[in-house]
């Protein structure tokens, strides 16, 4: 239990940092922008996909 | 027609989805039916009639990458775009969003804006500048009335049979064929899981042990544990802490399939809100649903005749003795006399045993969406609110009106935000009045980027209908508010 917990830990450190480091690369992108094209709207499934995986090793559920 | 629909959620949903695509494909007998979910959960599709094909959202080979000391950024967005532009390429006519999430929102919109024609979306979605956009009424209605704690008392099933377009029958709750498993005895049994996917709603094993303790005494059936790995310790406990003869622990030693199957062939399932009471709906299992905490078993509880729910926000309030005389009655007639919720053909589908409730919050759902009767309980309070409502709707519509003949927004602008912050105050203050602000504020969301004209046209037409919307309520009001002494003081 406690190999589990400490394994989600670290997932959800490495999730977190990926996170901060994608919405640079994400703002980076989109800067000059008007609309939404494949690579923004990837960067922002992808944040998406990272938060929800956050919240749900946070709500301890069984969703991922 | 080619329909692709999202499933993002966890595995009970995608149970939950199988009676509409049922129904879909038994009104559409040519159209092709794609489900998207998760890869984590796609097993539970082997259990699904109807489906063309299943497409998996393979979260982990998106993500992996990113787990490591310097996150491979540029491989995790190329892992996500080789599987989301193969999923565009399959050109669908329809996209059917059933799981009402920011991220489901998201794939809706790439796969909208990658078309090259005009795909029919019911679901969530993204606006043109990024934000939710809710197209269809149906999932309008769920974003403000759904979830644990709010009144909605519609089931998902019909919930997600409508953003299908089609009414459920009885026999679209089904499964693929389903094997019969083999088990160690030839005679009727029961089937028990203990724990739900989270917790919260989770029964601790101690209580099933007490449980299963008691049923002694009246039944000598075979019992049978279910559920996956994740379930064997608490199997385990039911286990040492049981004197029941008949036990069988089948957690984590079944695939879900086969799970299914022994649940289809059972007489009883008992379970919390999770996957397998699900299944037992699927199966035409009769269910004791053992409902904990905040879950609201009008959307997710069992739908197999003769199914009743026993609810509480406590595990440790389940008293064995009745739940095992519910079992029995459950088993050899059709007479429960336990307080708790029995399934009915109508809307909402159980209808509580016992004392009468309050369903006021859920009759004003009606009145707002089905155009039902009006409640009949109005409180001096609630009139009250919802004249403060009409006074602060009729502010806003004239400082609205003032912009439409030319008044400056910027200078106006101000005079909306205080408004809408004695919305605020107002349901702070009447917590019955919800359903109606959250209609409000639902439909002011759902106003789209656009000209400005357009957009303040659309903003006044929602200020109208809730004008419209409150003198009606307070008609009603009236009409009854002989009965009741108003209270001096003002709720403001």
């Amino acid at each position: 239990m406690n190999k589990n917990r400490s394994e989600n830990e670290s997932l959800q450190s490495y999730l977190e940092l990926a996170l901060g480091q994608l919405d640079r690369a994400q703002r980076q992108y989109t800067e000059k922008l008007t609309n939404y094209d494949v690579r923004s709207l990837s960067y922002q499934i992808l944040k998406e996909l990272i938060m929800e995986q956050i919240q749900n090793e946070n709500s301890n559920t069984t969703a991922g | 027609m080619k329909i692709a629909i999202l499933q993002l959620a966890r595995i009970g949903d995608i149970f939950q989805t199988a009676p509409a695509i049922n129904a879909y494909k038994r009104l559409n007998k040519n159209h092709t039916v794609d489900l998207i979910v998760r890869n984590k959960f796609s097993e539970a599709c082997d259990l699904l009639k109807n489906i063309d094909s299943v497409i998996e959202l393979p979260t982990k080979h998106i993500l992996k990458p990113l787990i490591q000391a310097n996150a491979d950024i540029t491989t995790s967005i190329t892992n996500l775009e080789n599987w989301i532009l193969h999923l565009a390429s399959q050109d669908y006519d329809k996209v059917i969003n059933l799981s009402f999430s920011p991220l489901s929102s998201w794939i809706t919109f790439f796969l909208q804006s990658a078309s090259q024609k005009q795909i029919e979306v019911a679901g969530y979605t993204r606006t043109s500048d990024g934000f939710l956009s809710i197209p269809d009424d149906m999932s309008a209605y769920v974003y403000a009335q759904c979830g644990p704690g709010y009144p909605n008392r519609f089931h998902l099933a019909e919930i997600f049979g409508t953003l299908l377009g089609v009414d459920l029958l009885p026999e679209d709750w089904d499964t693929q064929e389903l094997k019969p498993y083999p088990l160690p005895f030839d005679q009727p049994y029961i089937c028990i899981q203990t724990r739900a996917s989270a917790e919260h709603k989770s029964i601790p094993p101690e209580k099933i042990a007490q449980i299963v303790n008691t049923l002694k005494k009246f039944i000598n059936l075979p019992i049978v544990l279910l559920g996956s790995n994740l379930d064997s310790d608490a199997a385990r406990i039911v286990l040492n802490s049981s004197t029941y003869q008949h036990l069988f622990d089948y957690t984590g030693k079944t695939a879900l399939i086969e799970t299914a199957a022994i649940i289809k062939h059972a007489s009883l399932f008992i379970g919390p809100d999770s996957s397998l009471q699900n299944i037992a709906s699927l199966t035409g299992t009769k269910t004791l649903l053992l409902s904990i905490g905040n879950v609201n078993f009008f959307e997710t509880g069992p739908r197999a005749k003769g199914s009743f729910v026993i609810s509480d926000q406590d595990a440790s309030n389940l008293e064995p003795e009745s739940i095992a005389k519910t079992v029995v009655a459950m088993l050899y007639s059709d007479s429960v006399v336990t307080k708790g919720y029995y399934l009915v053909n109508d809307i909402p589908c159980y209808k509580k045993n016992g004392d009468e409730e309050n369903l006021f919050k859920w009759e004003l759902i009606n009145y707002i969406y089905r155009g039902l009767e009006a409640p009949k309980n109005f409180s001096p309070q609630f009139e009250l609110a919802v004249q403060k409502l009409y006074d602060v709707n009729q502010f806003a519509i004239e400082i609205l009106e003032q912009v439409n003949q030319g008044a400056s927004l910027k200078d106006k602008v101000i005079f909306l935000e205080q408004a809408e912050e004695i919305i605020s105050a107002i349901e702070k203050l009447c917590d019955s009045i919800a359903p109606i602000i959250a209609w409000y504020r639902t439909e002011k969301m759902r106003i789209g980027p656009g000209p400005h004209e357009l957009v303040l046209q659309k903003t006044l037409d929602v200020h109208k209908l809730l004008d419209l919307l409150c003198t009606s309520i307070l008609e009603h009001c009236r009409s009854q508010s002989c009965q009741h002494d108003l209270p001096k003081e003002e709720i403001l």
